[in-house]
């Protein structure tokens, strides 16, 4: 498969769709066969080793933590499924982000963290605020 | 309506045009094609139709197209994925009834989908909204529609959308993920019975998944909740292949020309079953000594057919209108004993009344000295007249009462042995023993167990069962300490494990714990008792299993009744 993507023209590869976003009795169901976040990052741990480029999605601190174990270093941040109903709602979402951001940097601070964001995101939470390494923007397409 | 009236809904996840016809064949009432069913004959697990793996519904159409539809009777129903919004539901449903397909099914569907996930989809109108719309499309143009629910709300939305078939989904079954489901029988029919509250009776309701893995399992659901039926996955298409494919293949691994064995027309309880050549030698034996008035020992391990073999002489032979008379010799105890065996004289131990004892009773018919090297010293003495000059003197009698039966005796091989150790009369032993048969233990004719396991299987049950090539090669490969009362209790428990159906491996799959002949030495014989080899087999199966006695008689193939006399016989009491 590597081989096949290389000669396609692509130098990396990321988790995504992801299991990150998987939670409740499918999450639970999911992860026997295995679809789970730490199959997906010992996978992106193989690509490594291949060659290729990674950016390992997570959404908790448990996620970056599988990632950074299986050896991974540039980690992608994503906000999760939000439901943000107010501008300070917005900001506690922000905050609480930009903690576990911090929390990261403390235990590895070779990790290259970036925060996945776009023009929806940014109306309701301006994750390009964070204090990151940089962003992974999503561009919809009309 | 009782609940004997219900008509019990089957449906068939099918994957592949093998199972889908196999389904219909068996008379399936709904077959759904389903990607879920393809992954599973692929040897994936089925959740990985929530993974992005390929077009569901273009996979779907592909698969049923070219194996199934136009093959089966039964309805065919596609399994769509609707989340997409690009998708054109009107077009979707359109293609699916110019291919012949009886109805849609709303799967992988986005029910099955919990949490924040699942709440966001339904939020984005991406889940059971368009779900809805599937259904109300399929019924627009005369198609049916099985939809997937997990609530009474999306059941109620979906039969006011159109459904023609709610199927409640209860998780995911355990076999099939291993995820653990925390439902019971009883929970699951609750929950069923909450979904399916106010579903008309014009809906066929059925369920799926959850604690629920066979037939018995079903069927029991529909006794005690709404529901109607069962929709099968992994436990129609992945379970019994997976078994089926080990059973033949062990089975072509197995012994050759089991095609060739029927079941001995012959059923008559004293009949000596198999076709081997000691056992036609045996038959042809007792056959000619039958109007011969020499007195016959069989010898034998327990249960090698000693006693069918004195049945036959008997009825063969001129006295078969007459009882036959059996001493039990083990059972036979001192004065009492004597007693059973001889009779009484009137007034001997104070009583008025004579009696006459079993040899006596035998006059004119035959009598049979069953274990006779078990017959005390004390007996031994007290028949020796008898089996001379066959008169009878009745204790505290002083004539002579003629008793002319004939003499048929069975012992285990080990009187020889016992005559050695003087602990058995020689002179009786020479007049018991005009001619001596020998009765081989199953292990030595392992050609007749087949025949054997069907003959008793159509004792049993009045119809000859039907036995796998692994389930035979079982029975083939092991020992038989108990000899035919082992394996016919052996059969008896397969026949109603296999509840009428073929008995397959994992219904005798009990065969395969070791006996002690296998694992461990024999002890020593005892001195003094011939049945000792009895008296060892069944006094290590006690210790191997805890002095547990009814799993031990399960172990020896023998009733607990039985192992209890014999604990008794051999004076094995804790």
């Amino acid at each position: 498969m590597f081989r096949q993507l290389y000669e396609h023209g692509y130098l990396g590869i990321t988790n995504w769709p992801s299991s990150i976003l998987l939670d409740g009795s499918l999450k639970q169901s999911m992860s026997t066969i295995p679809a789970s976040p730490e199959f997906e990052y010992k996978f992106l741990a193989r690509a490594n080793e291949a060659g290729f480029r990674t950016l390992a999605f997570f959404l908790s601190l448990d996620q970056a933590r599988l990632a950074l174990k299986s050896g991974l270093s540039q980690l992608v941040l994503h906000p999760g499924l939000l439901n943000v109903g107010s501008v300070e709602s917005g900001a506690m979402v922000l905050g609480s982000l930009q903690r576990l951001i911090e929390t990261i940097k403390a235990e590895a601070e070779n990790a290259t963290i970036f925060a996945y964001t776009s023009e929806w995101h940014e109306q309701v939470v301006p994750l390009s605020t964070l204090d990151v390494d940089g962003l992974v923007w999503c561009k919809a397409e009309n | 309506m009782n609940d004997s009236d219900k008509r019990f809904l089957f449906g068939a996840v099918v994957g592949s045009g093998l199972t889908a016809k196999a389904a219909d064949k068996a008379g399936a009432d709904y077959l759904l094609a389903l990607n879920a069913g393809r992954f599973r004959v692929q040897g994936a697990s089925s959740l990985t139709s929530f993974l992005p793996v390929r077009a569901a519904n273009d996979w779907v159409v592909e698969f049923a197209e070219r194996e199934m539809l136009g093959r089966c009777n039964a309805p065919i129903y596609a399994g769509f994925s609707v989340s997409d919004p690009a998708l054109n539901i009107t077009d979707l449903v359109m293609r699916a009834k110019n291919l012949g397909f009886s109805g849609v099914c709303n799967f992988p569907s986005t029910t099955l989908i919990d949490g924040r996930l699942g709440a966001l989809i339904q939020r984005e109108g991406l889940g059971l909204d368009r779900e809805v719309a599937l259904v109300q499309e399929a019924v627009k143009v005369g198609l049916g529609a099985f939809v997937y629910v997990q609530t009474n709300a999306q059941a109620r939305k979906m039969v006011d959308a159109g459904a023609t078939a709610i199927c409640v989904n209860i998780g995911f079954t355990s076999g099939d993920t291993g995820v653990n489901t925390h439902l019971t029988l009883e929970t699951a029919a609750a929950q069923i019975e909450r979904v399916l509250a106010g579903v008309p009776s014009s809906v066929d309701k059925l369920c799926h998944g959850g604690p629920i893995t066979s037939p018995e399992e079903a069927l029991a659901i529909t006794r005690i909740c709404g529901v109607q039926g069962f929709v099968a996955g992994s436990t129609l298409d992945r379970l019994p292949v997976e078994q089926t494919l080990s059973e033949v293949t062990k089975g072509f691994t197995s012994i050759p020309n089991l095609s060739r064995i029927k079941a001995n027309s012959v059923d008559s309880d004293s009949d000596l079953v198999g076709s081997s050549f000691a056992m036609r030698m045996i038959r042809e034996e007792l056959d000619d000594l039958a109007y011969e008035d020499i007195p016959v020992l069989l010898v034998g391990e327990t249960g090698t057919g000693k006693s069918r073999a004195a049945q036959r002489l008997h009825t063969a032979g001129p006295s078969a209108k007459r009882q036959l008379v059996v001493v039990d010799c083990p059972a036979l105890e001192g004065a009492e004993g004597s007693i059973h065996l001889l009779g009484t004289a009137p007034g001997a131990f104070g009583g008025v009344g004579s009696q006459r004892g079993a040899l006596e009773q035998a006059s004119g018919s035959t009598i049979v000295f069953d274990e006779i090297a078990a017959l005390q010293p004390e007996h031994q003495g007290k028949i020796l007249k008898f089996t001379d000059e066959k008169v009878v003197q009745r204790i505290g009698d002083h004539t002579l009462r003629k008793a002319d039966a004939r003499i048929v005796s069975t012992t285990t091989p080990k009187l020889l042995d016992a005559v050695e150790a003087k602990d058995f009369r020689q002179d009786l032993y020479y007049r018991v023993s005009g001619h001596e048969i020998h009765l081989p233990p199953l292990r030595e004719r392992i050609d007749d167990i087949p025949e054997l396991a069907l003959h008793i299987g159509k004792q049993i049950s009045r119809e000859t069962p039907k036995f796998s090539n692994a389930a035979l090669r079982l029975m083939l490969e092991h020992n038989w300490p108990g000899n035919m009362r082992e394996l016919f209790f052996a059969v008896q428990r397969a026949v109603r494990k296999s509840d009428g159906s073929t008995i397959n491996s994992k219904d005798i799959d009990f065969l395969r714990r070791p006996h002690a002949e296998k694992t461990k030495p024999r002890r020593k014989d005892a001195p003094g008792r011939v049945s000792v080899s009895e008296r060892d087999w069944i006094a290590d199966a006690l210790a191997r299993n805890g002095f547990r006695r009814a799993q031990t008689a399960e172990e020896l193939g023998m009733t607990t009744r039985t192992l209890y006399n014999k604990i008794k016989k051999h004076g094995l009491q804790g």
